[in-house]
């Protein structure tokens, strides 16, 4: 566990939630947030440039940390549980963020990885050079559960995985939230995943999955047998500036039990942040404000368009890049869990290998890790497979082979982007690919020869662009 | 008041919804009530700058938060001009009433981008819409609606696991017998044309913008 442990300081915190000004759930938008928002982003002159997705000025970067940290002060967290706000002041801010944790270390064994800070257009350090997270979300079959789970564990370049596929029926009852049988799914998804790892000689794979939706869902699993201390999980400042005791109760929860905490931030482009420009701003303000709140022990760039479900718009990943670059520029915690968790198009489909390809680009070149795995908005019954995250490693490997520059990251996202950004506009992307029953074989869990066709036509056109990917 | 005040009272209207300026909206209804201004056509004015502010909405021109803004400055201005309306329905004189939806994520889910997204959407387009917000029992629905003599009851989940409680709503609809009383629309991450169609749902929309189309059909 590489948690700084000061929970003492947090509770603090906490209680300022008790005593803080009264600001009712109803007027927090459009009173505080937002006329705070878009004052902040138009002094400090934040604008979205379409053919800028890939940050080069520094000294933009400056600005919408700038910009953040002023809107972080002056907005505050809304604690919705209390409806008071939770407020910081600089000094106490800038002290904590300089005494963040250096390291974090996911799983255990052979399987234990280290994340640290890496620069940006800096190859020579860090996990080859990006860490893969190999992610699974949204409904999974029953009869499927363990093939799925098998085909990322069985992917060695995946370093750590959220096994976070739902399972929805308990002996051919729906699963919902805060009944007996939520606590009976979270128990076989671990036990699961546990038996798949162990058995792909991997026991030590760090699962991060927050599947169930209660806190003591995710407590029941935390046995013996079951969550270890190099899993992950999820502790989230919600959307927009907010928080509650349910979050609460989670870190304390796992920081008690001894395993990891990850946060994400969540930008919702078109949605109550507004635009791109504002959305990052209020981006930026959510790195900050998990520093200050819970001290995760890993945190992840997930900015999505709010009109259409994307992660890989180019709305989102200008949002993702350009917060993680200036936070890690001004912090240098661990390496960052890059933009693109989750794929809009069905696995298999050309459109899904590319918006891999576009994620992994900007995040290996920015210091971050690189994810895959899940298509179809991680909306779509059984979207996901290991195939997508060993390409998204592969990217990132490939991006450190040619030691890109940030300059060229961006130009290559910008050919990228035409190959499935008119799906995203259109808003039927999701409708492309197929799932893991016509994907892989399910006999011998591997790729079908077909859609290992289309991921090796992706690879071949990705080195005609100048990207040496084996 | 001749024509010209008239007209100005009409473009202080649609200015103020332009602008979500509350104030300017509640004291452009009582100019409009107190100059005998016709009060259908002051809530046509105010339809048209919500649908102004719906089109600026889809292009990231105008934002959620400016467009709930503005429907505040609506409901003020309507807390003005809905006795006179209800003067003109008791003499049949008035047109038709916006259709009210009732729209909220379903119990045990907390996600409320997506139906916050349908909800700012709806408002642009001639509904007028009652959120509930999240985490919202089938019988705070039920309830809502039949307060309010709803027409439309939009239920939203985005997880597997609170998929059900759309089916839920529905067959507490159909117990209390009133089923043919509202149209049920579902939406969310995991929902799905085939799921609605399962469930019994009247719509199902997979993004803010084919839930508005289904709602508009819907309620034709």
């Amino acid at each position: 566990m590489s948690n700084t442990g000061s929970k003492g300081r947090i509770m603090e915190v906490w209680s300022r939630g008790e005593t803080g000004p009264v600001c009712f759930n109803t007027e927090f938008d459009t009173k505080r947030f937002w006329p705070l928002l878009k004052s902040i982003t138009k002094k400090y002159k934040i604008e979205y440039n379409p053919n800028h997705i890939c940050p080069t000025d520094d000294s933009e970067l400056d600005a919408l940390w700038n910009a953040g940290m002023e809107f972080f002060l002056e907005c505050g967290i809304l604690n919705v549980s209390t409806e008071r706000l939770i407020l910081f002041n600089e000094q106490e801010t800038k002290k904590v963020l300089a005494n963040v944790h250096r390291e974090t270390v996911l799983g255990e064994g052979k399987e234990a990885c280290t994340l640290r800070w890496r620069a940006p257009e800096s190859y020579d350090e860090g996990m080859n050079p990006a860490g893969v997270l190999g992610r699974i979300l949204g409904p999974i079959s029953e009869d499927l559960y363990e093939k799925v789970c098998w085909s990322y564990a069985q992917e060695p370049l995946i370093d750590f995985v959220h096994f976070q596929g739902v399972v929805f029926e308990i002996n051919g009852t729906a699963v919902k939230p805060f009944s007996p049988f939520e606590l009976a799914s979270e128990q076989k998804r671990v036990a699961i995943v546990k038996d798949v790892c162990r058995r792909a000689g991997r026991p030590g794979l760090s699962d991060g999955a927050s599947m169930p939706v209660t806190t003591q869902a995710e407590m029941s699993a935390a046995q013996h047998w079951g969550v270890k201390q190099g899993d992950v999980r999820h502790v989230y400042v919600m959307p927009h500036m907010r928080t509650d005791y349910d979050q609460m109760c989670r870190k304390y929860f796992w920081d008690e039990y001894g395993t990891n905490t990850w946060g994400i931030l969540q930008s919702f482009v078109g949605g109550l942040p507004g635009g791109p420009s504002t959305s990052a701003v209020n981006g930026m303000a959510d790195l900050i404000a998990y520093q200050m709140l819970y001290e995760p022990s890993v945190c992840g760039l997930w900015s999505s368009d709010a009109l259409y479900f994307t992660n890989t718009s180019k709305y989102a990943l200008y949002v993702d890049n350009f917060c993680g670059a200036a936070f890690q520029r001004h912090v240098k915690y661990p390496a960052l869990l890059g933009g693109g968790w989750q794929m809009t198009a069905g696995i298999g489909s050309e459109e899904y290998f590319w918006e891999t390809a576009c994620g992994s680009i900007g995040s290996t070149t920015l210091g971050f890790c690189v994810s895959g795995g899940t298509g179809h908005q991680s909306g779509g019954l059984d979207q996901a497979c290991g195939l997508g995250a060993r390409f998204a490693a592969e990217v990132g490997r490939a991006v450190g082979k040619a030691r890109l520059t940030r300059k060229q990251a961006n130009e290559m996202m910008l050919k990228i982007f035409p190959k499935y950004q008119p799906g995203i506009d259109a808003r039927n992307l999701h409708k492309k690919g197929g799932d893991f029953r016509t994907v892989y074989d399910l006999k011998t869990v591997q790729p079908k020869p077909e859609y290992l066709a289309i991921y090796e036509k992706v690879k071949s056109e990705l080195r005609d662009m100048g990207l040496p990917i084996e | 008041m001749g024509k010209q005040d008239k007209d100005a009272v009409m473009s202080k209207l649609h200015d103020a919804i332009m602008n979500f300026n509350e104030d300017e909206a509640r004291s452009g209804a009582e100019e409009a009530v107190k100059s005998g201004a016709d009060v259908l056509k002051a809530v046509e004015v105010m339809g048209d700058a919500m649908s102004e502010l719906g089109k600026g909405f889809e292009k990231m021109e105008v934002f959620l938060p400016e467009i709930v803004m503005a429907s505040g400055a609506l409901k003020e201005a309507m807390k003005v001009l809905q006795p006179e309306i209800l003067k003109l329905v008791a003499s049949g004189t008035a047109g038709k009433k916006r259709p009210i939806v009732i729209i909220g994520t379903v119990k045990g889910d907390v996600h409320t981008v997506g139906k916050d997204m349908v909800a700012t959407m709806m408002m642009t387009q001639g509904f007028d819409v009652v959120d509930l917000g999240h985490d919202v029992s089938p019988s705070a629905f039920l309830d809502k609606a039949r307060e309010l003599s709803a027409t439309i009851i939009a239920a939203s989940a985005l997880m597997s696991t609170t998929l059900p409680v759309q089916k839920d709503l529905i067959d507490f609809l159909n117990a209390k017998n009133v089923r043919q009383n509202f149209k049920v629309m579902v939406g969310g991450g995991v929902a799905t044309k085939e799921w609605a169609e399962r469930i019994g749902a009247d719509g199902y929309g997979q993004d803010a913008i084919e839930g508005v189309e289904i709602a508009k059909k819907l309620t034709a």
